[in-house]
């Protein structure tokens, strides 16, 4: 378990902050990278509730997915490049 | 035979025994990819009943919703969520402190981390004991009731983490490594999470 955990520290992988401009990092690796998330997700909180009371509960779900957009994008290609593909795999490993 | 079995494996095992080791992607690690799929499996979860409130809002009358006579205790609610993210802050306190060796302070953040998480739920029942709806009444009583018990389920077992976590750092289990410390670590990962998930389940039902 903790020489897994090693291996993963010292992943060849760049974090994801560095390949896509923001350092947050992984959250199921690291416990301060999930507090950074904690973070993001109460600021974008404080602006959809802010949205919510002055417009509308509509504008505020149109606001939330926006800002999913936002965040889903490099999300989802910093884990299609974390997960690679089968043709990454290097014999024996 | 011998060729076969490196043809399969890609080398020569001379101590293996037993079944073939199953393939394993070079990039990520089982543990995580364990642990990334429970995630996604929650917020899948999650999703669902987001799903089924956000579908309820919409085809009943969205003029009146919550419907009339029920009125949502959206200050004690919000006092709740303050006491829970507090606890994310502590929880990481204690994470913090024990990478810089110091014990105490470990103890200290695992400590209030565990009282605000049971202040919480503490709350949340006594909530739901003063609301003055059931799950029976109507369609936003039972998926007010299946959110913010699903929710609670999850902070349930939070704790349950907290306490062996808890248990072990007064024992002195944890050090400043990483390996030695992965026992606050992942139930850290884990109240974030919750965390994050119950400032969402706030928004949609309390806020907006």
């Amino acid at each position: 378990m903790a020489e897994q955990q090693n291996d993963a520290d010292e992943s060849p992988v760049p974090a994801r902050g560095e390949r896509f401009g923001f350092d947050l990092g992984n959250p199921i690796r690291r416990e301060s990278a999930a507090f950074s998330w904690l973070i993001v997700v109460i600021i974008a909180a404080v602006t959809i509730g802010a949205v919510g009371k002055l417009i509308s509960p509509l504008a505020a779900v149109i606001w939330t997915l926006i800002l999913l957009a936002i965040v889903c994008v490099p999300v989802f290609k910093g884990l299609i490049y974390e997960l690679g593909s089968p043709d990454d795999d290097e014999p024996g490993e | 035979m011998e060729s076969a079995s490196i043809a399969a494996h890609g080398h020569v095992d001379d101590h293996h025994h037993g079944p073939p080791e199953a393939h394993q992607s070079a990039r990520i690690d089982r543990t995580v990819l364990g642990i990334l799929l429970f995630i996604l499996s929650e917020i899948m979860l999650f999703g669902a009943f987001f799903a089924s409130y956000f579908f309820l809002r919409v085809v009943a009358d969205p003029t009146s919703w919550p419907p009339e006579g029920i009125e949502l205790p959206v200050l004690i609610a919000g006092i709740n969520t303050a006491v829970l993210i507090s606890s994310s802050f502590t929880v990481h306190y204690a994470l913090e402190a024990i990478k810089h060796n110091n014990h105490r302070g470990l103890k200290l953040g695992l400590t209030l981390t565990w009282l605000l998480g049971a202040t919480f739920l503490f709350i949340q029942i006594n909530e739901y004991v003063h609301i003055g709806f059931t799950p029976r009444d109507g369609a936003f009583g039972s998926i007010f009731f299946s959110l913010t018990g699903l929710h609670g389920a999850h902070v349930f077992v939070g704790l349950l983490l907290l306490t062996f976590a808890n248990i072990r750092a007064y024992r002195g289990h944890f050090g400043p490594e990483q390996k030695d410390h992965l026992g606050v670590e992942v139930p850290s990962i884990y109240w974030h999470f919750v965390d994050i998930m119950w400032i969402i389940v706030f928004l949609a039902v309390y806020i907006i």
